[in-house]
């Protein structure tokens, strides 16, 4: 045979992958083997239940070779090992990870005990296997950095365990400061006062007349404060682009909410007109007022 | 309800590695879930910091690797490779150049003042390091800092270290001296320019998988020349472990003890000699199993080496005596009783290693082993220096003053986004000239020192490096007295000429190999350095200037008598006169070409001009028979050469344009979605060649009544365009443009709309005027007014796009009709139909004898005529007409197309006021049927469709039926264009009347 390797990895992958061009796939497996190794020299797991996994998180409607190219091979190694409890893997992804939490999160300014915490559930949550489901750690295909995911499930536990304590640090669900909406402008103030509720609805219905890309952007942006740098790199555009993309939807909905208003309150032009410069001046705080969950 | 992301998804997200659909999904789902965002946008938060961890220079951890997909200049981070003191190494992909490099980045602070002057000089010799190309040394891509930090990318070498060849099995002496050989010769080079490594060990060279030997990180270590004695206690306090280990005493790496000279530890001096002794060092201990000086500590090793106390080795070692010797020399504790220099090291190995062979050999008594030993020794002597120089040929032709000419020409044109577009350009150049040194050092370490290839091989691939220069020459001349166009132009073009993959296309190189005559190689060569300007200028869109050059070539080609450059001038000679318009001259030039190719068998010069007659009797001659038959013709070629998916891409893409004309819209999405797969395999989906066919997809995707998936492509086509070219770009301004189409199409006036202007206002940045593209786009915008049910607005815009057009292509050109449809359309909402059919008329007119009388065109432009009869009172007309534009849409585009269920609308309309009812439900409902299936249920097509249905049902006397069909269209009407919208107003007053009506009934 000769190729050993490559046997094993085809007669693991899930049946819908592409695996024409495996060709040459031997040596790649090898290093990629090698590579994960030289990362983990600690950790001791067979290459044949580590090429097994690797097989198995192919994802199904990827070209095997390219897969194999980008794949984060030493961070799926531990993970599979890990997965199979190895205790070294454990130590390895305690020291290599784990413990590297606090300075991951940071940002979410926890307290030590919720850090602590979350750093708890999420050691059982990825490591242990429970009611015959495997450890959640089997589960990283590999597309991608087990930091960039581990970060994920990080937030996401960091989020559930504040859920579950009412009162805590809401700051990290709802971002948005509801006394910035409120404002103190005169101006604004007088049209929330006179024209309120027409407002909010004409708004309202500016906004869900957008498209679902559009709403989303304009809720990162706005509710969430993702940066036009964060949104730049989820949709690999320039961040100028970001910034035409909210421009232009600004625009939009500034547009549509005139035309709505003028129908909702019968007002001549030049009333709707004063109303949208008050409006223009105060948009970003309307917008994030009118996406908020009402 | 969809289910919440996975922790993957958003990870992924995060990081825009989704892909089109799956972020669409996901987007969905996040515009009603609260709790997914939240994930997001916390994730995002905590991201952000170490994407920016570069500038916290203070207060980040140095141990936090940067994520995958981190930016780091122009690269894109893949995955840490290694860490060391000094950095991380990372595997990283340069999108320029579209290959996998290695970038270190090394953790430095240049805002402390003792460590300020080291940094300065590190980064001053990297930069040294990168104008050196030698096969011994990993090449320096490119230096610079990003904030705080310096990063350095390097060629990514697939192999190991040093060290670990080592250590993975016992060697024979010989193998291991060879290798060390190589790590030498590359030393030797650095040190002729002037850099000393500093810390040459095992560790820092590489054996690629190729076997090649390569050393790096040079300069990278250094002295503190002013604390040398802080230095020197630093590193003798530490355990006796810390002897292998990369001493950090400041942030910077001071060098590794073990390897080090006694004067680089005590005063920090080093030079060529501190290279030699770190080299015995290592070599020592690779033959013979231990270092040469013992001890445990540092000081103890200071004091051997100062007694020359040098260790017998490991029993069972055996290393010859005059390797011996010259080892100990090299180890000696006063550098003057070393050897003077690296190359002199090498030579006595050189000389002693061939002196041992002659012995072997003479020993065994046979003289002519001896000869095949000197014979096969030879070529190392002189490898290194005939692998050298590629970088300073380049650099006669782009250097420093010629870049500072062409950044003048280009801010002299007074171009708003100039600067802009020339950072770019020169970033593309500058991109290219290491690539196209590497890529000679490379051909030349094929032959010479891998001796992978022969001789003939590294000729044939050195004329094809020296064409490119010619080329790049050509292109560096033109852009040093850029106007506006050549700006414009530019960044493309400049990032065109990059791939110098065919230079590496061996196989291809061997089936072009000419059999010339004495003399004649040079003449042509002289001949293609007058041809390279002409390539330039046409690339550049320069034709006018082009082709006068391009006809007083072909005299000078003929007299030759070779015919493949024959071939090539004609081809060149065709190009010009395509652009110019000239489409007769085109035909007869490429003809010309086509011949000359076939008498030279050059197959691919065939398909070339087969390529352009395709375009230039297509879309010149208006002739898609022709183009067909030179279509099949280049297919037939290319099948018996065999496959080549950049090459099949052009033509398929041409293969498409036939179709187009013949409005085959089927046979034109079959095309262009292989043309996209063809150009994604050959080059990426991240390029200019596959972004134009995608943008070209999107189009026909449209014409195939897909217009979402449409919208979606040209909107990649922009990203991609924004990314690799400018946001201002053109180009950029013709995918917007089409998006625009794509969208309005799709019932989204208002986006089309911001579209249209973007791209409009692109138009007007370059050109500066509203003449040509700049009339399609504000026909544009007056489309989409119309649509929004802004009618005033729309009659002015139209007004003057037709304007603009007649200006620019002359009253009887065939492109102007379109513009007489869109301001009929205008007209026609204006109540002014008979002005309005006077256009169309006229349209019609221009449009038949181009297009032919069947072309599915026209029937859109029957359909409107039509519409404009009946609301004149002329129903009859109206239906003659209908029935040939749906004889048209059924026999060209198929009874189930959208094209036909456009007639088929306006029929029921037409057939319900002729009170032929049961024909008006009938069409209607076919309407709705093909509607329903292709487009999305709130399109304003759709509910068009309904409406139609419910006139049909009202004149039949069924109010509630047709109450029934009016809602549903209203509602998708509010949904889709807004409460405000005249056609959902109209709608909702129709259906008011029919509750009158209807409550009248009632209470009869």
């Amino acid at each position: 045979m000769g190729k050993p390797l490559t046997t094993l990895f085809l007669s693991h992958i899930p049946n819908a992958c592409d695996a024409t061009g495996f060709t040459r796939l031997e040596p790649v497996l090898a290093r990629i083997v090698a590579e994960a190794r030289r990362a983990w020299p600690d950790v001791s797991l067979d290459a044949a239940v580590f090429v097994a996994h690797l097989a198995s998180q192919c994802p199904r409607d990827a070209e095997i070779p390219a897969h194999l190219q980008s794949i984060a091979a030493a961070d799926l190694y531990l993970a599979c090992a890990c997965a199979n409890g190895d205790v070294a893997a454990h130590r390895a992804f305690d020291r290599a990870y784990l413990s590297r939490l606090p300075t991951l999160v940071r940002r979410l300014n926890l307290s030590k005990t919720l850090l602590d915490d979350v750093t708890q559930t999420l050691r059982e949550k990825l490591l242990l296997a429970r009611d015959g489901t495997p450890p959640k750690i089997a589960g990283f295909s590999g597309r991608g950095s087990l930091l960039a995911w581990l970060r994920v499930a990080a937030v996401r536990a960091a989020i559930d365990e504040c859920r579950a304590r009412p009162g805590l640090d809401p700051a990290l669900v709802e971002s948005v400061d509801e006394t910035a909406i409120a404002g103190t402008d005169p101006e604004l103030g007088f049209v929330r006062k006179r024209y309120g509720a027409e407002f909010q609805a004409a708004f309202r219905d500016a906004i869900n007349a957008l498209t679902s890309r559009q709403q989303t952007i304009l809720r990162l942006y706005f509710l969430e404060s993702l940066t036009v740098e964060n949104l730049g790199r989820m949709y690999n555009v320039d961040k100028s682009t970001v910034s035409r993309w909210l421009h232009s939807t600004r625009e939009e909905l500034l547009a549509t909410t005139k035309v709505r208003l003028q129908e909702r309150l019968r007002l001549s032009n030049a009333e709707v007109g004063s109303l949208v410069r008050v409006l223009k001046s105060r948009l970003d705080l309307s917008i994030a007022s009118a996406l908020k969950p009402s | 309800m969809s289910d919440c992301l996975s922790d993957e998804v958003v990870a992924l997200m995060l990081d825009g590695r989704l892909s089109d659909a799956a972020r669409a999904d996901a987007e969905r789902h996040l515009t009603h879930c609260a709790s997914c965002r939240g994930l997001i946008a916390g994730a995002a938060r905590v991201t952000e910091d170490d994407v920016s961890q570069n500038d916290a220079a203070a207060g980040a951890d140095p141990s936090l690797p940067l994520p995958r997909g981190a930016i780091v200049g122009r690269y894109v981070c893949l995955n840490p490779i290694a860490a060391g003191g000094m950095g991380v190494l990372y595997a990283a992909y340069d999108p320029e150049l579209d290959r996998k490099v290695a970038v270190k980045l090394l953790r430095t602070d240049f805002n402390r003042s003792d460590t300020a002057p080291l940094m300065t000089r590190m980064l001053r010799e990297a930069k040294a390091m990168a104008r050196l190309s030698h096969p011994n040394v990993v090449a320096v891509h490119d230096v610079g800092t990003v904030r705080d930090e310096v990063f350095i990318a390097m060629e990514f070498v697939a192999g190991s270290t040093l060290s670990d060849w080592l250590s993975a099995k016992p060697r024979p002496w010989r193998e291991i001296l060879d290798a060390f050989i190589d790590a030498g010769r590359g030393l030797a080079a650095a040190h002729e320019v002037g850099i000393v490594h500093r810390d040459f060990k095992p560790d820092n060279v590489l054996v690629g998988y190729d076997g090649r030997v390569r050393v790096t990180d040079f300069g990278l270590a250094h002295s503190l020349d002013a604390n040398a004695s802080r230095v020197e206690t630093t590193v003798v306090s530490g355990a006796p472990s810390t002897l292998a280990t990369d001493v950090s005493g400041t942030g910077l790496l001071i060098g590794t003890p073990k390897f080090m000279a006694p004067e680089q530890m005590e005063q920090g001096s080093v030079d060529a000699r501190t290279d030699v002794f770190s080299f015995c060092v290592s070599l020592f201990e690779a033959l013979y199993g231990e270092p040469p000086y013992g001890g445990e500590s540092l000081e103890a090793i200071q004091s051997a080496i100062r007694m020359g106390q040098i260790r017998e080795g490991a029993p069972g070692r055996a290393v010859p005596t005059w390797l011996r010797r010259a080892l100990v020399r090299g180890l000696s504790a006063d550098p003057a009783r070393r050897f003077s220099s690296m190359t002199a090291l090498l030579d006595a190995f050189d000389w002693q290693g061939r002196m041992e062979r002659r012995r072997i050999g003479i020993g065994v008594g046979a003289l002519a082993l001896a000869i095949s030993g000197l014979i096969a020794f030879w070529p190392k002597m002189s490898e290194t220096k005939i692998c050298q120089g590629a970088a300073e040929k380049i650099e006669s032709v782009w250097g420093a003053k010629r870049a500072e000419a062409a950044r003048h020409a280009f801010v002299a044109t007074a171009l708003p986004f100039a600067e802009d577009f020339w950072r770019r350009t020169e970033s593309a150049l500058d991109a290219y000239t290491k690539a196209w040194a590497d890529m000679r050092t490379e051909a030349c370490v094929a032959t010479r020192v891998r001796r992978e290839q022969s001789e003939s091989l590294l000729d044939l691939r050195i004329a094809c490096l020296d064409a490119r220069l010619r080329d790049f020459d050509a292109l560096v001349e033109i852009f040093s007295r850029a106007d506006a166009k050549v700006v414009e132009k530019s960044i493309e073009v400049a990032r065109s000429i990059a791939d110098l993959r065919v230079c590496a296309d061996t196989e291809t190189l061997k089936r072009g190999r000419p059999i010339l005559l004495p003399g004649l190689r040079a003449k042509i060569d002289a001949f293609d350095t007058t041809m390279a300007p002409i390539r330039a200028l046409l690339k550049l869109g320069k034709f006018r200037e082009a082709l006068p050059r391009a006809t007083a070539a072909i005299p000078e080609a003929t007299a030759l008598r070779h015919a493949p450059t024959l071939a090539k001038a004609y081809q060149l000679l065709g190009e010009a006169h395509y652009a110019g318009d000239a489409a007769k001259e085109a035909v007869r030039a490429f003809q010309e070409a086509l011949w000359a190719a076939e008498s030279a068998g050059d197959e691919r010069q065939k398909i070339s001009a087969a390529i352009f007659l395709v375009y230039v009797t297509g879309y010149g001659q208006r002739n898609p028979d022709r183009a067909e038959e030179w279509a099949r013709f280049a297919s037939a070629v290319l099948a018996r050469i065999g496959r080549n998916d950049e090459v099949e891409a052009w033509l398929v893409g041409a293969r498409a344009a036939v179709h187009d004309l013949r409005g085959r819209y089927a046979e034109l999405l079959r095309d262009r979605e292989r043309a996209v797969a063809l150009f994604e395999r050959a080059v990426s989906r991240n390029d200019l060649r596959t972004a134009e066919a995608i943008d070209a997809l999107g189009y026909a995707l449209r014409r195939a009544g897909r217009s979402a998936e449409a919208a979606r492509h040209h909107e990649e086509a922009a990203g991609i365009y924004e990314r690799l070219l400018h946001p201002d770009h053109p180009a950029v301004g013709r995918a917007l443009y089409n998006l625009g189409f794509a969208l309005a199409k799709n019932g989204y006036a208002r986006q089309a709309l911001a579209s249209f202007e973007r791209a409009l206002e692109i138009s007007r940045k370059i050109q500066g005027s509203d003449r040509g593209e700049g009339a399609w786009r504000i026909a544009g915008t007056a489309h989409a007014r119309t649509l929004l049910g802004e009618f005033e607005k729309a009659e002015a815009l139209s007004t003057r796009a037709l304007a603009l057009a007649e200006e620019s292509y002359g009253r009887d050109h065939a492109r102007v009709a379109w513009f007489h449809m869109v301001h009929a359309a205008a007209l026609r909402e204006r109540g002014a139909f008979a002005r309005a059919l006077g256009h169309l008329d006229h349209a019609l007119r221009m449009q038949e004898p181009v297009f032919g009388r069947d072309h599915p065109g026209i029937a859109w432009t029957l359909t409107e005529i039509a519409i404009l009869h009946r609301e004149m009172g002329d129903p009859r007309k109206a239906l003659v007409t209908l029935e040939r534009a749906l004889a048209i849409a059924e026999k060209r585009v198929g009874a189930e197309s959208l094209t036909a269920a456009d007639v088929l609308a306006e029929m029921s309309a037409t057939h319900v006021s002729m009170r032929r009812l049961d024909e008006a439900e009938a069409n209607a409902q076919r309407a709705i049927t093909i509607r329903a299936r292709l487009l999305d249920a709130d399109h304003p097509d759709l509910s068009r469709a309904f409406v139609h249905l419910a006139r049909a049902r009202l004149a039949k006397g069924d109010r509630r039926g047709a109450l029934t069909h009016l809602s549903r269209a209203l509602a998708s009407e509010e949904k889709r264009l807004g409460r405000s919208h005249p056609v959902a107003v109209a709608t909702r007053n129709e259906i008011q009347r029919v509750e009158v009506a209807l409550r009248g009934a009632g209470a009869r």
